[in-house]
Parts: structure tokens; C-alpha cells; sequence
């Protein structure tokens, strides 16, 4: 971007625009100028090009960027482009327009054609000078003649006129005629013709290198305008230039004969071709110096980059140069202690052992400090170490304790699962059966419960009676029997009587009958409790079916009995076995 | 060339003892380590490298017994001496020092490659410092070499002179080379004589050396190329760095992926699988022809004539 800024502001500062150093440093003032300068050179027919100062009001100002805006898109400026990119540029913007401004210069290979086109011009002019001479010969007489835009009275005689007044016109009119003479040429010419004289002046001032790049900018203005006779006044560097004047000078007088003496004519012709001859020359000359000026530039450039680098060359030479003599120094002194006598080379032994004996010290006390740091080193390593196994174990518990919270979590599952499992059964069950029922039965039951309860024991209350009554019976019994035995006993010894003794002894023996038959009773009653307890058990063995397990081992038996028989078979014969194995 | 005997094929490098530095490294018990003590200095990214080949050296050589390995870095030959595990503290009072140490590593820095020289004094330096545990003593051991080029220590003197420069090269493997790669021997020639950039890949540490030593005896005779050998280089950038702009070198790595990286090499070796593979951008400067084969067949026909001479 540099190098583009560079040729930039080198093309600008050429065609004589007033840039600083650098496009960012550009004012939107020194851009518009710069713009329109290139503009004016690339379109230097064009009458209409605005002008702009920074004096003149904002509106203007407004008006003219607008127009130069449309200028250049006219020209092919394919970016957007408006007033406020001129008045307000930005660095990229500015650079954007300046580029294709600079891009749309005439270029320098057109400088030969418009030095031709120059000459063909002049060469055209002066026909029509010719022309021009000719009507005004015609129209001539009584009027009086417009030269060059000065009026001279017609039948002026010039040797009649006073001396001064010729003195003056030699002196003054030259420049003028001369510079409205251009003038006309130019006009004619750009009404005539779309080839134009003006831009052939700058590119010569950029070739040449000679324009002032300090000249004011109304002069560059001015230039595009001018002649080229005033283009070759503001050269002033150029050397040759007062011989220009001379035939310039001469013109005036020229055409003054002109008027009155129609030879002079050819003269006038001849000279005025020896003017563009000479102005060919000239221009063609001050060309090559500026060229040759060019080229010596260079070389003048190129020498002192030499002289730089030639400079380095020198002084790195002279750092080697120390650095050699420092080493021959070295080298000498070496070379005399080696070979000199033995007390330098012993000298040189004890400055070595010397010197090691200082650094054996030097690293007794680094010793002293080492240690020490590289113990503290490695109880630091240590600490670390300790560190990260506190930190490991730490870690391990939370390890542990992470999957016994999993665990506890996958417990808490599955229960949750096992809870909501049961939950759905218990749903669906009280969906069937309703607790009432439940309760109502269950109270049902309990009632009939309770109702055998009564009933048993009244059973019982009764038994218990019985054995009551029973008992006391049989109290009675005995006592009256106990009686009856004592009173017939008593009889007996009394009476002495047969009967008595007889009825005694029936007595005990009904006694003694009806306690074998209590006794018996008693026995049958307990015999038949048994026997309903066996009933009881053989009805449990019956419920176990025992009868199908027996026939089953029975029906085991008898292929164990087959099995042997078999194995027994082919003991004797494994042929039968087989058979056998099959058959069965 | 290839047929001249095994291990006199390379012209001696320089004999003088060239000693740079000494360093001391110990070796934690749970596979830490830390260098202790230097001397003049040492630098940051050296260090990171040595550390790195003596991890390598534990990872791959048995626990018992002393190790003496070398390799090349920013054109020094760094000598790593590792003792074998120390005994246990109690034997001595001045080992109470190295309680926490399992072995130490002493490594000395030399210009010259003379692995037998420095694998003797830095075992002696070894005993002096497990013997005393004290760095200045093995200072005045190491200042004495640099000075006088002797040293002596209880029972034993070294002598760096006694070492014959050619001792090194005495275990080049030339002609097992040949058999290995049969008529592709002349791949390795070729590259070694056009001086293209070779990479050797091989598992162990001493048969990298080696074999990297061989193919550089195969086809230069030279001390030219001497700078241009790295017998064993770690993967890593700042190791790969130091040749990266060399336009020949013959590189020893014990990682086969940098066969990956084409842009390190133009024949890469690969000596487990017997392999030599060009890479695609050197094809053309690799071209063989007809005096090649030749050249080849007489290689390897040489070497097994040799070989049953050897045999009777």
C-alpha cells in the first residue's frame, strides 16, 4: 500500500497538485484539488470544469464535489462515489478515486503524438493566419484591422507613425500579439477539431522533471489554458529559453508588415516555421536532458548506495582487523610464555592451578548452598507427593462413598419400583374387593367363633357337671353302701341269722358287680377315646396317599428287578442285553 | 568402498579430548528426576532432552547394572553415564545423602566422539560421587580432565590420550548391513554418497547407534560428514529442529512414526522390517541404472564370500 501511495503522491506532486507526504494525510480541500487537477488534464476540453476553493460557500462547495462526483463517474468510476466521498473522504476512498484519476492521466507514450499534433496545429494555425490575413485583406480598407484583438487603424502608415509609438509596440506588442495569437489557435482548434494543444504542455513539464513542484496551483490552472508560449515562459530553468524570445519578438513587427506589405507574408511563414522547428528542437533537447538528468540521478544514487555499503564494508573490515590484532596480541604473549624461558610456562601452570584452586572454593561454597536448596527441594517434592496422596485418599473416600450413594440409590429403585408395584396391585385389588366385605366377613367369622366358644363351654360346664353329679354319686354311694353294710353287718352279729348273713353277702357281692362294671364302663369309655384318636391318625395317613407312593415303589421295584435282571444278562451275554434293552 | 574391512571405514575424527560440561542427575526412587549440580552450565531445553533419554534408557534396559549411552545434540555429544541402583542407605554413612536415589546419572559433554573414553571417566565419575557425595570432588576429577587430560581416583588413572579415535569404530556392522538389505544396500550407498537426508528407525538404542554409524561408514570416509550424524534423536521439535535446515544427514530415531513425516527425509530405513522406502520428492534424485546393480551385485557377493571365509 506504500509503494501505491508512493507513485501516487509522486504522480500528483508531478502535475503539481499541493500534497503532503502520505494520501491519509490528505484534507478533502487538497483532494478535491488534486482530483480536479488530474480531471482538467484528462479532460482539458472540457470548459465546464468546476472550480473549487475552500473560501467559497458550503452550498457551492456541495454543488461542485456533486459535479466532480459525476465527472468521474462519467469518465468510469465504478465505485459509488457522491459529494460527501469528496468533502468527507475516507483514507481508502481518497485512495480509490486518486488511483483511478492517476490511472485516467494521458499517459507518456502520448507526449510524441501531442508534440506531432503540436506542430500539425501550428502548421494549420499559421494557414489560417493566411486565410484570415486574406479576408481581412478584403474586408481591410475603411474599416480598419482587428489583429489579434487589437485594432489598428486602417490606413495607418508605419513610417508615419512617431517613433516612440513604434519603439513601444516593437517592445510590448510582441508578447501580447503573440500571447492572443495562441489564444485564437487554441480556440479555433478546440472548436474545430477535438485534438487539443494544452495537455501536450504537462506531460512535457512531468517528463522533464524541470516544473517547479512548489508552483502555486493557479498556475498549474492557468497552464491548461494558456499558450505554449507562455508554458515555455514558465520554465525558467530552461536555458535556451532566451532564444526564443528573439523570433517571438520578432512577430509583431511581422505582422505589422503584414498589413501593409504582402511579401513580408512568405517571410512571416518562413519564420514562423523556423519557430516550431526551433520549438521542436527545443523541446526535443530539453527532453533528452531531462533524461540525461534522469539517468545521472540514478547513477549519482546507485554510487552513494555504494559508497553506504562500500562504508560497512570498511568498518567490519576494521572490527576484524581488532579482533586479528587482538588475537595476534593473544597469540604473541602465548608464544612467548611457551617458548621463552621454563618460568613462563610454569607461570602459566600455577595461574591454572591457581585458577582451579579458586574454583574448588568457589564450589565448596556453592556446596555449602546447593545442599542445603536441594534438600528443601526435595522435601517440598515430598510435601507435594504427601499432598497429592492426602488428596488420593480423599479422593478414594469420595470414590467410595459415590458408589455407596449409587447403591443406595439403585436400592431406593428398586423399592421405590417393588413400592409402586404393590401400589398398582393394591389399586387394582380394591377395585375388586371392597374392605367392608373384608371386615364384614371377618366379623362373621369372628361371631361364629365366638358362638362355638359358648357353645364349648357350655359343653364343658355340662361334662363338668356330670362329673359333679357323678362324683357326688358316687360319695353317696359308697357312704350308703358303707351303711347299709354296717347296719347289716350289726344284724348279722345280732341275729346271727342265715338271711342276714346271706343278705350281707349279696350285698358286697352287688358291691363288689357294680364296681367291675364302673370299672369296665370306665375302660370301654377310654378304649373308645382311643380307638377315635386312631380313627383320627388314619385318616391323617389317608389324606397323605400313602396307597399311590406305595404303588409307585412297588412299580420302582419292579423295574430295579428288570434293571438287575438285564445287568445280570449281559454279564452272560451282551447280545441279549441288547435285545432285551430294546424289547423293554 | 564397502568391502574394505568392518569398523576401519571412517577416517578418525579429532583425538583430543574436547570436554564441554559435566552434569549430575539423580534419580528418584519412583521414576522422578533432578539435575543436581552442573558444571560450567547447562541449559533449559538440553536438560528436557537428557531427561527424556534417560527415561527411555529406564523404560527399555533391565534394572541392574551400569548404562552408557550417547547422543548428538547442537553438535556436542552428550555422554550419559547411569550407575546401577545404589545400595541400600544403611552401608555407608556418606549414602545416607542419597536415601531418596535410586541410581545416578552423569552426563559429560564432549566435541569429540569417543564413546569408550567417555563411558570410563564417566563411570569413574560416578564412583567418586556415590564414594563421597560430594560434587567438588568430582569438579576437581573433571577439571583435571579438562586441564590434563588424567585422571586418577583411589586405584584407577584414565588416561583421555590411551583412547584410540578408531576404537569407536570398530563394531560397524557393513557387511550384516548388506545381508540384511541384500541388493537395496546400494539405495543406502547412493544416499549417503549424494549426501540426501536418510533416517534410520530401529527399536533398541545400541543397535540405532550402530547402525546409524554403519550406513555413514558404508558410503563416507570423510570428517566432513561427521557433522551431519545424529546417531539417536528423540521425536520431538526441539531435537528435529537442530537439523531442519541441513540439507544431508543420516538420523537415528527409536520412533517409527516419524516415517510419516516425509517432509524429515528422502530415504527413510527401516531395520526391524528391513525396509527402505524413498520418499515420493526424492524419486528422481534416487534413480538407479544398470552400473548401480552392478555395483550391488558385487556388494553382496563380496560380503557372502567373506562371510564363508569368516566361516572356515
Amino acid at each position: 500500500m506504500e509503494e501505491v501511495d508512493g507513485i501516487l503522491i509522486y504522480t500528483l506532486k508531478q502535475i503539481g497538485c499541493d500534497v503532503g507526504s502520505k494520501i491519509s494525510e490528505l484534507s478533502s480541500q487538497q483532494l478535491i484539488q488534486c482530483v480536479l487537477s488530474c480531471l482538467k488534464l484528462i479532460r482539458p476540453d472540457d470548459s465546464e470544469l468546476p472550480t473549487y476553493d475552500s473560501k467559497m460557500p458550503m452550498s457551492v462547495r456541495f454543488k461542485v464535489a456533486q459535479q466532480i462526483a459525476q465527472l468521474l463517474t462519467d469518465l468510469g468510476y465504478t465505485e459509488e462515489i457522491e459529494c460527501q466521498s469528496l468533502l468527507y473522504p475516507t483514507e481508502s476512498d481518497a485512495r480509490k478515486v486518486l488511483i483511478f484519476a492517476v490511472e485516467k492521466l494521458p499517459r507518456e507514450s502520448e507526449v510524441a503524438n501531442q508534440i506531432e499534433t503540436l506542430q500539425r496545429i501550428a502548421q494549420e494555425t499559421k494557414n489560417k493566419e493566411e486565410n484570415e490575413i486574406d479576408t481581412e485583406d478584403a474586408l481591410a480598407l475603411g474599416n480598419g484591422i482587428e489583429v489579434d484583438g487589437i485594432r489598428l487603424p486602417s490606413a495607418v502608415d508605419i513610417n508615419k507613425l512617431p517613433k516612440e509609438t513604434l519603439k513601444f509596440y516593437a517592445s510590448h506588442l510582441a508578447d501580447l500579439t503573440f500571447a492572443k495569437q495562441r489564444e485564437k489557435y487554441r480556440k479555433s482548434s478546440n472548436k474545430e477539431r477535438t485534438i487539443d494543444p494544452v495537455p501536450i504542455q504537462t506531460p512535457v513539464y512531468d517528463d522533464d522533471d524541470f516544473g517547479d513542484p512548489d508552483e502555486p496551483e493557479g498556475i498549474v490552472e492557468n497552464e491548461t489554458n494558456s499558450t505554449s508560449a507562455e508554458t515555455e515562459k514558465s520554465k525558467p530553468v530552461i536555458a535556451e529559453k532566451p532564444k526564443l524570445k528573439p523570433p517571438i519578438a520578432q512577430k509583431p513587427s511581422l505582422v505589422k508588415t503584414q498589413i501593409d506589405e504582402q511579401p513580408d507574408i512568405n517571410d512571416k511563414q518562413r519564420e514562423a516555421d523556423d519557430i516550431a522547428e526551433k520549438l521542436r528542437l527545443l523541446q526535443e533537447i530539453s527532453k533528452e536532458k531531462a533524461l540525461r538528468l534522469h539517468q545521472r540521478r540514478d547513477g549519482l544514487k546507485e554510487l552513494t548506495l555504494k559508497i553506504n555499503t562500500l562504508q560497512d564494508d570498511v568498518e567490519r573490515l576494521k572490527e576484524q582487523l581488532l579482533d586479528k590484532e587482538k588475537q595476534v596480541d593473544r597469540q604473541n604473549k602465548t608464544h612467548q610464555l611457551v617458548n621463552g624461558d621454563e618460568n613462563g610456562l610454569e607461570k602459566v601452570k600455577n595461574a591454572i592451578d591457581a585458577q582451579v584452586e579458586k574454583l574448588m572454593n568457589r564450589s565448596v561454597q556453592w556446596e555449602q548452598h546447593r545442599q542445603p536448596l536441594i534438600d528443601q527441594i526435595r522435601s517440598k517434592q515430598q510435601e507435594s507427593f504427601n499432598g497429592e496422596s492426602d488428596v488420593a485418599r480423599t479422593r478414594e473416600k469420595i470414590k467410595s462413598l459415590k458408589s455407596q450413594l449409587k447403591q443406595m440409590g439403585q436400592e431406593a429403585q428398586t423399592k421405590e419400583a417393588v413400592y409402586t408395584k404393590l401400589l398398582a396391585e393394591y389399586e387394582k385389588m380394591s377395585k375388586d374387593l371392597s374392605r367392608s366385605s373384608y371386615t364384614r366377613r371377618i366379623t362373621e367369622i369372628i361371631g361364629n367363633i365366638k358362638k362355638q366358644k359358648k357353645e364349648i363351654n357350655k359343653v364343658l360346664q355340662d361334662t363338668k357337671q356330670i362329673q359333679k353329679d357323678i362324683n357326688t354319686l358316687s360319695g353317696r354311694l359308697d357312704r350308703t353302701f358303707a351303711v347299709a353294710d354296717e347296719l347289716i353287718y350289726k344284724d348279722a352279729e345280732k341275729d346271727k341269722d342265715k338271711s342276714v348273713a346271706q343278705s350281707y353277702k349279696l350285698l358286697v357281692a352287688i358291691h363288689s358287680d357294680f364296681s367291675k362294671i364302673i370299672k369296665t364302663l370306665e375302660e370301654a369309655g377310654n378304649l373308645r377315646r382311643q380307638s377315635r384318636d386312631l380313627e383320627d391318625k388314619l385318616e391323617l395317613e389317608k389324606g397323605k396317599s400313602v396307597e399311590d407312593k406305595l404303588k409307585r415303589l412297588r412299580a420302582d421295584l419292579g423295574q430295579m428287578q428288570n434293571e438287575n435282571m438285564i445287568l445280570e444278562a449281559r454279564l452272560r451275554d451282551p447280545t441279549i442285553k441288547r435285545n432285551q434293552t430294546c424289547s423293554s | 568402498m564397502t568391502n574394505s574391512t568392518e569398523g576401519k571405514g571412517i577416517d578418525s575424527p579429532p583425538v583430543p579430548a574436547k570436554v564441554i560440561a559435566c552434569h549430575i542427575i539423580e534419580l528418584d526412587k519412583c521414576d522422578g528426576m533432578m539435575k543436581t549440580w552442573s558444571y560450567p552450565s547447562s541449559e533449559r531445553t538440553q536438560m528436557e532432552i537428557c531427561f527424556r533419554k534417560i527415561a527411555k534408557i529406564r523404560d527399555s534396559s533391565s534394572a541392574s547394572g551400569a548404562v552408557a549411552k550417547y547422543f548428538k545434540y547442537c553438535k556436542t555429544w552428550h555422554y550419559i553415564n547411569i550407575s546401577p541402583p545404589l545400595p541400600s542407605p544403611d552401608m555407608k554413612c556418606a549414602e545416607s545423602k542419597f536415601s531418596k536415589i535410586d541410581r545416578i546419572a552423569i552426563i559429560i559433554e564432549a566435541e569429540d566422539f569417543n564413546p569408550a573414553r567417555y563411558e570410563d571417566f564417566g563411570n569413574l565419575f560416578i564412583r567418586v560421587f556415590v564414594a563421597e557425595a560430594n560434587p567438588t570432588v568430582l569438579l576437581r576429577q573433571f577439571l583435571s580432565l579438562v586441564v590434563t587430560g588424567k585422571c586418577h581416583w583411589e586405584n584407577t588413572s584414565l588416561k583421555a590420550s590411551k583412547y584410540d579415535a578408531i576404537l569407536p569404530f570398530q563394531n560397524f556392522r557393513v557387511r550384516s548391513l548388506i545381508t540384511k538389505f541384500g541388493i537395496e544396500t546400494i539405495v543406502l550407498l547412493t544416499a549417503v554418497l549424494r549426501k540426501q537426508r536418510v533416517v534410520v528407525y530401529n527399536r533398541k538404542v545400541d543397535a540405532l547407534i550402530k547402525d546409524v554409524l554403519s550406513i555413514l561408514a558404508l558410503g563416507s570416509r570423510g570428517c566432513d560428514t561427521w557433522d551431519n550424524v545424529f546417531p539417536w534423536v528423540g521425536d520431538n521439535d526441539d531435537e528435529l529442529a537442530q537439523f531442519a535446515d541441513m540439507k544431508f544427514y543420516i538420523v537415528g530415531c527409536l520412533n517409527a512414526s516419524i516415517e510419516n513425516r516425509p517432509s524429515f527425509y528422502d530415504v527413510f530405513v527401516n531395520i526391524p522390517a528391513a525396509e527402505i522406502s524413498v520418499a515420493s520428492h526424492a524419486k528422481e534424485r534416487m534413480m538407479m541404472s544398470k552400473p548401480h546393480k552392478e555395483v550391488a551385485l558385487y556388494m553382496v557377493q563380496l560380503a557372502q564370500t567373506r562371510r564363508l571365509m569368516n566361516m572356515i
